[in-house]
């Protein structure tokens, strides 16, 4: 298994908690490095997305600054959590906002961290 | 639909991502802020051409051909050993005669080598964006253009560097200095550099390439002693990457399997999921593995066997 393939299982499992809708790892300035997505996905998600890629810069840069590991917001009917991966990637993982928060946060972070070991 | 003409960029992964090499005769823009590795790249570009032959016209705008050759051999491209004389090869044009060259000289340059019948050229400019300061519109800049890359496209395929101006780690491939090339070219290869370390703080990204299918994303780019740059394409499927993946025996072979995994024999079935797990593994193997494989599966006795 090349890290590719590593780090696209990781995000799979990210998908198959209850309420996550899509899972992406982005480079800082807005690039994705991966990517997944539920088969079916609305309009409104992917405006989300876009929101996501647009903003990843800025907001990786408040992270640094004030030196945080995981950021959450809650725009558009969805929950989106930012977490550090290393210097130039961060873990984004987008669900409803029914999601159990405290579980996708664990999870989240964990799969950073071995998201890291690939990169 | 006809086959595109390709020749290879020299630099190890970009071939891959532009399924098979830079398209003949045409124009191809490495966009890039201060040290991403845009002359690295031009560097390889022209070694891979000395080794296939072809006739080589590097216009450098900025640096003198003795510290260009010294770059390429501190990267270990070997320029030197190839073309003992390579102030025949790379051309200084100094910043006051810039209008004159592009305008008169090498129009008369590029009519001049037609006429000595040189079968392929590659053409390098080597950055192009003192000449993109020479004209501030973009009307100006997209007239003389135009008129370049017709003379120059006709004579061989070029690739140019055109400076990113953006501060240290920060890119905006659509601002205005770069637009215009960008927009007049065949292929776009944009490169990065983050300068925060970590896989993919260098990394490739083909913008665009007219006629071709070429692969989307960030691919992590190294600099490598011999070869100047190396983009890692790992990411994409091996299988992909292989002509095997189009072998007829492969396609028919999992067409069968297809077929099996439907019938009602549940022996059929097995031999199918068997084949199924086998195939699965194909693009971790090396490819004679997968030729073999192939040929084992393929083979009616052997078949024949497993079914019993």
């Amino acid at each position: 298994m090349n890290s590719m393939q590593g780090i696209s299982s990781e995000l799979l499992d990210l998908l198959h908690l209850e309420d996550v809708e899509a899972a992406v790892l982005f480079r800082i300035d807005g690039n994705v490095v991966e990517s997944t997505f539920k088969n079916k996905y609305s309009q409104e998600m992917l405006r989300t997305l876009q929101w996501c890629k647009t903003n990843v810069e800025k907001v990786s840069l408040e992270m640094r600054t004030n030196n945080l590991n995981k950021v959450t917001y809650e725009l558009n009917d969805f929950c989106v959590l930012f977490s550090v991966v290393n210097k130039v990637t961060v873990l984004t993982t987008l669900a409803t906002q029914n999601v159990n928060l405290s579980l996708i946060s664990i999870e989240t972070k964990r799969k950073s961290q071995i998201i890291s070991n690939y990169l | 639909m006809t086959a595109t003409e390709r020749i290879s960029s020299g630099i190890e992964g970009l071939d891959t991502l532009l399924h098979g090499g830079l398209i003949k005769n045409s124009i191809n823009s490495v966009v890039g802020s201060s040290g991403t590795g845009k002359t690295t790249l031009a560097l390889a570009y022209v070694y891979q051409g000395l080794l296939e032959g072809d006739h080589i016209l590097y216009l450098s705008f900025e640096e003198t051909p003795s510290k260009l050759i010294a770059e390429a051999e501190s990267l270990g491209i070997k320029i030197r050993d190839i073309a003992r004389n390579y102030n025949d090869l790379i051309h200084l044009v100094e910043s006051e005669k810039i209008v004159e060259f592009m305008t008169n000289i090498l129009p008369s340059l590029a009519q001049k080598l037609k006429h000595k019948n040189i079968k392929h050229t590659r053409i390098i400019l080597d950055p192009l964006t003192p000449i993109l300061w020479e004209f501030p519109s973009e009307k100006d800049q997209r007239k003389v253009l135009t008129k370049i890359y017709h003379h120059l496209s006709s004579l061989g395929t070029v690739l140019q560097t055109v400076e990113e101006p953006n501060a240290f780690g920060q890119t905006d491939i659509g601002n205005a200095e770069t637009r215009v090339p960008i927009y007049l070219s065949d292929s776009v290869i944009h490169i990065q550099n983050l300068g925060l370390g970590g896989k993919y703080n260098r990394t490739c990204k083909i913008i665009k390439s007219r006629k071709t299918a070429h692969y989307e994303g960030i691919f992590p780019l190294k600099f490598i002693y011999g070869q100047g740059i190396s983009i890692d394409t790992n990411s994409i499927p091996k299988a992909m990457n292989e002509i095997e993946a189009q072998d007829v025996r492969y396609l028919e072979l999992m067409r069968k399997v297809k077929e099996m995994s439907k019938d009602k024999d549940p022996k059929k079935r097995i031999i199918a999921q068997i084949a199924k797990n086998l195939l699965g593994d194909r693009y971790e193997k090396e490819q004679e593995d997968n030729l073999e494989l192939v040929d084992v599966l393929t083979n009616p006795q052997i078949l024949q066997e497993v079914k019993k």
